[in-house]
This record gives structure tokens, sequence and C-alpha cells, in this order.
């Protein structure tokens, strides 16, 4: 995935200016900011949430994905995870992947097996499937769901915007190991953290911080130093 | 009378104000009383300020031409068997699950068995039989509709359901006015294959006896008729109904339920809206009683109107009231809801609400809950919300790779689940 002069604005305030960047298969960046500098804008001007203006080049596969529709840049293999998930009432959690995946009759039972099965590793409740998309789910239980879907899907980017928030000891571990598997399968992953705790479980290769409109790229040892000591 | 021929509801609720009840109908003391009633309030009705007749699916279903068939296969009186043998054969195969009636022209059958059955019930003295329909009866509010689906009912049974029973009320093509029409074009008369839908009119009761549990499945479902009815469920002493209703291809019902519930009854209803469908729902609720009644609308092609009177006539009611709906292109929604509280009907709960999603630009709804509270020491709630889809849920499924019009579709599917 490489990011060519990518400029990113939302009401009219220019976030990030002329980003270049690259980023390899089989390698987990971590992305910090201080708060309000634009890190989940970045992650949503990548999927291509239409409030937020892009420029330059994303390119997937030498083809500019800034040109799909945000269902298009899933499909080419993006994931973002959200902070706050919405919550979509009458539709059941594997209803949801159910349609996202177009699984049909015949691999409904196996489908359904296997997600009940991300389920518990997740911690989450077993009749979390029958559940309403996050309706009534707590913090931590929302960002679980939201590992469930990014197992689900298996998209071959996932950028994780703040997936430690609410979740405990447990929780961090888990995510952790669900991204360090994914790296060592050849997947990118982005994860943008405030979190120091999450580095400890977290195999990561590059850093990036956010500093006067723009990512600086930077070593993992000064990523963990950042969010030890504080933004200079 | 009229004679077989293509009219409206209109047209005949004109035709039949102030007409004498027909001599042909006099041996039948219990359609007698139906009729007497529905002539009445025919002759009573004012129309004028009713916010139920405003609507535009309204005046479409009133005015919409039909064929009017003055003789169907339906009426059949030789075959009215007494109530006990209408559910004999579940002592025969207990272990079945599903009993199935048909319903058509204010007449049940049952299709079990080689044969087509009907049945009755209060066929004793008439002084008997007079004293049960009116004491029902009395406790119905007519409409327009009501009045004239009663008016042209055919006969006026019950189906008494003396067991626990789990049923499906369907219109069975196999049996309907259509089959019939076909069977008369065949034969003597001049109308064959129209373009005009034929009318499926009457009046029917069902009576839930003490302490038993029904679970009903309602279906209309016939690919060219228009539905007029005057459903009546009468759920007694400690009883239980379950009922849900569907409407499959069909080109409109216009009608009106009437649900009496005695004290200590509970009853839970789902009903099903795809459009093109004017219902009125009225429960008259006595002591202790639960009600829970559930509305899903889902509106394509076609504008709807849903009406739900609850009427809390005794002490400590429970009345739960959730219609929601999704309503695409230039359709209209319309619901109006009125939870009512008669001065003796103290520690009544009540809570009512209407949730309207609009898919698309041009989408409407029109919604008015009403409470008429007569008493201290209740709690009732009612609201209403109309909104359109919310974006961030339309990007979240967009961001997982679902196309922006499958999403509007889950989301407006979502919201009308029951």
């Amino acid at each position: 995935m490489e990011f060519e002069n990518f400029s990113i604005a939302i009401d009219n305030k220019k976030l990030i200016k002329d980003f270049n960047g690259h980023f390899a298969n089989g390698e987990t960046t971590v992305i910090v900011g201080p708060n309000g500098c634009g890190k989940s804008t970045f992650a949503h001007g990548v999927m291509g949430r239409n409030d937020i203006t892009v420029d330059g080049k994303l390119l997937l596969n030498d083809k500019n994905i800034l040109e799909l529709e945000t269902d298009e840049r899933a499909q080419a293999g993006i994931f973002v995870s959200w902070q706050t998930p919405p919550e979509i009432s009458g539709v059941t959690s594997f209803g949801l992947i159910r349609d996202v995946k177009k699984i049909n009759g015949k691999q409904m039972a196996q489908e359904l097996k296997s997600f009940k099965g991300l389920l518990n590793d997740v911690d989450l409740p077993s009749d979390w499937y029958n559940r309403q998309v996050n309706v009534g789910g707590s913090g931590g239980e929302r960002k679980r769901a939201e590992m469930v879907n990014l197992m689900s899907i298996d998209p071959r980017i996932a950028i994780l915007d703040e997936i430690d928030t609410g979740l405990d000891t447990n929780g961090l571990k888990l995510v952790s190991s669900i991204v360090n598997k994914r790296r060592s399968e050849g997947k990118i992953n982005l994860v943008i953290t405030h979190n120091k705790n999450l580095l400890d479980h977290l195999e990561f290769d590059n850093g990036y911080i956010f500093r006067s409109g723009t990512l600086l790229r930077v070593s993992p040892e000064e990523i963990k130093d950042t969010l030890t000591h504080g933004y200079k | 009378m009229a004679t077989n021929r293509i009219t409206s509801l209109s047209e005949l609720w004109e035709d039949l104000q102030g007409v004498y009840t027909p001599d042909r109908f006099s041996d039948d003391i219990a359609h007698r009383v139906v009729l007497q009633q529905a002539d009445k309030m025919m002759l009573e009705n004012d129309s004028s300020h009713n916010d139920i007749y405003k609507s535009a699916v309204f005046k479409k279903l009133w005015n919409k031409k039909i064929i009017y068939l003055t003789e169907n296969t339906f009426t059949e009186p030789e075959l009215a068997l007494r109530q006990p043998d209408m559910f004999e054969h579940l002592n025969e195969y207990p272990q079945s699950e599903h009993d199935e009636v048909v319903f058509g022209n204010g007449s049940f059958f049952s299709t079990v068995g080689s044969w087509t059955r009907g049945y009755n019930i209060w066929s004793g003295s008439s002084h008997t039989v007079n004293e049960a329909y009116s004491s029902i009866l009395d406790n119905i509010e007519f409409n327009m509709p009501s009045a004239l689906s009663s008016r042209l009912s055919n006969s006026a049974q019950v189906l008494n359901i003396d067991t626990y029973v789990n049923l499906t009320l369907t219109s069975d093509a196999r049996n309907s006015n259509e089959a019939t029409l076909q069977e008369l074009a065949d034969d003597h008369w001049s109308i064959k294959a129209s373009d005009e839908p034929i009318l499926n009119a009457g009046i029917y009761i069902v009576r839930v006896t003490k302490g038993n549990t029904a679970k009903i499945k309602e279906v209309h479902a016939s690919g060219n008729a228009v539905f007029c009815s005057n459903w009546i469920y009468v759920v007694d002493y400690g009883a239980t109904l379950e009922l849900d209703r569907y409407i499959n291809q069909t080109d409109g019902v216009i009608d009106n339920t009437h649900i009496i519930q005695y004290p200590n009854s509970k009853v839970k209803i789902n009903t099903h809206d795809n459009g093109n469908q004017w219902r009125n729902i009225n429960i008259t609720a006595y002591q202790d009683t639960v009600t829970k009644l559930n509305g899903s609308t889902l509106l394509k092609d076609s504008d709807s109107a849903n009406f739900v009177h609850v009427h809390h006539k005794g002490q400590n009611g429970d009345s739960d009231i959730k219609y929601n709906s999704a309503i695409y292109n230039d359709n209209t929604g319309n619901f109006i809801g009125t939870v009512q509280v008669e001065k003796k009907a103290v520690g009544t709960k009540s809570e009512m609400t209407n949730k309207n999603l609009l898919v698309d630009p041009l989408s409407r709804a029109f919604s008015k809950p009403v409470l008429h509270i007569n008493t201290k020491e209740i709690e009732c709630t009612h609201g209403c919300t109309t909104s359109k889809i919310s974006e961030d849920e339309l990007y979240y499924l967009q961001s997982l790779g679902v196309d922006r019009r499958t999403a509007k579709t889950i989301i407006a599917n979502g919201h009308i689940q029951i």
C-alpha cells in the first residue's frame, strides 16, 4: 500500500499534507499522535467517509483506490475498525456478516459455526451472534465485536483505530495476538493507539507520529518512548 | 339487491344504505343480528370529520373498481357442523402442530379431510344466539369498512376455540371467489377474466374460550382480490391469543379488527404491512389484561394506513404498542394510535411508540399518537419519531463492503424487525 502526496481535510481544515509512505505486506505499523491531530480522520479518509476531503493517491496493486466508493475500497481489501461502532437495530451480528460475505444457504451452517468460534476466541457471550449489532454492548464488547468482524472478513489491510480503548488487559493481549497472527500471515496492519501497554504484546515494524500536519516515520523505540514520556 | 357486477366499495355503500336486510338471511338468527347492527351503523355514520378516512390509501381502496359476486362457493349452510367437530382431528392426530382454516365472505371452513366443513356456534334457541351476538357487537365500534363488510357477509359464524390450537387462518385461493368467478365465467355469466380484482368481504368472529391458548397465523393471500373484512377476536377470561398477521400478494386490504379482552387475558399481535392496506385495530381491554401489539410496515410500492385504538375499561391493564415502518420511494405511511383510559381503569400502564424510517428523500410519514386519560394513578407514555437513515450506519455497512443500496435495505429491514 503506497501513499503519494496524500492530503486530508475536514471542515476546511487541512490535517495532513502531502504524506508519502509505503506499507509493506507482513508489516505492522503503529501510528500515534496527540488528541485531535487527525488520526481517526486519516483512517476514515482512507476508507472514504464522505465528509472527509482527500487528495493525492493511495495505490493498492497499482490502482488508486481513492477513486473508489467506500464499499469498493472494502472489497479491495481495506478494513477500518471503529472507535465507537454504531448500533444497527434489528440486524443481528451474524446476519450482518452473512450479508457482508453474501453467505448462501449451503454455507450458512459452517459459517455460523466458525462465527461462534470467533466469538469464543474474543470472549464474547455465545449468543452474541443473535444479538443486534452493537445494541446494548459495552465499549469493550463493541471492540471485541469489531475484532470478530476483522477476523471473519479477514481483509488484506486493517486499520485499527484505538481498538484498545475500553479493553481490559486480557483484551489487549487478545488484540495483539490477532494482529501478530495477521502479520505472520503477510497482511498489513496499521494500529492507531495511545496505549503503551498494547505495545508490550504487539509485534510491530514501523511507527508514525502525527506532527506539524504530516506523518513522520519513526522507529518502534521512538513510538514507545513517545507513549511513555509524551509528545515533544 | 345487486347482481354480479363491476363496482366499488363506495358504490356498494351508497346502494346498501337504508336497504332492508334481504329475506334470504331471515332463517339465520346470528346473521340477522349482525346485519341489523351494520345497517344501523350505515345509517348513523358520519365520516366527515374522521381522521381515519382522510388518507389517500383509504380513498384509493374505497373507490377501487372491483368485481362483486353475489353468489359464491362459500355459502353452503348444509355443510355447517356443530363446533366440536371443527377440531376433532386434533384428537386423531395429536402430533399435528398446525391446523388450517380457510376464511372467505364471512365463512370459515376446515380443510382437513377430504371434504370442506363449515361450523357454527351458539346454535341454541333464538334468544341465546341473539344475546350472544348482541353482547359482542355492543363492544364494537363500527366504521365504514367494518359496517359494509358485515353487511356484505354471507354468514356470521364464530370460530370457537375451546382447546389449545396452533392454526393458520388463510384465504385459500382454491376456495376463493376467483375460483367461483372462473366457474361462473365458464357457465353463464358474462364477466370473464378481468383486470378488476374480486371483492372478498365478510365478518369473522374468533373466540378463544376461557383459559385456552390460541396461536393464530392470519394470512390474506390471493393474486386477484380485495379484502374488506370485519374481524372480531373475543379473548375470554384468562385466555391467551397470539396472532401473527400477514398480507401476501393481494390487490388491497381494507379492514377492521376488534379485539375484546376479558379480565386476565393476554394478547400478543404481530402485524406485518407491505402497503396497499388500510387497517384499523380496536382493542377493548378489561381488568388485569396484558396487550402487546407490534406493527411492522415496509412500504416499497404503495401507501398504507394503520390505526390502533386501545381502550382500557378495567383496572391494571398493561398495553405496549410498537409500530415501526420503513418507507421507500414517494410512499406515505400513516399511523394514528390512541390509548383511552376510562375513569375506573386505575393502575393502567401503557406505552405506545411509532418509529418511521424514511428511506428515500420523497418518502413521507404521518404519525399521530393520542392519549385520552380519564383517571389518575396510571402510567401512560407515547412517542413518535420520523427520521432518515443515519449516514453513520450507512457508512459503517459500506466500510464492511456492502454497497449503499443494499446497506439501506439492511437498515430498513432491521428497523421493522419485530
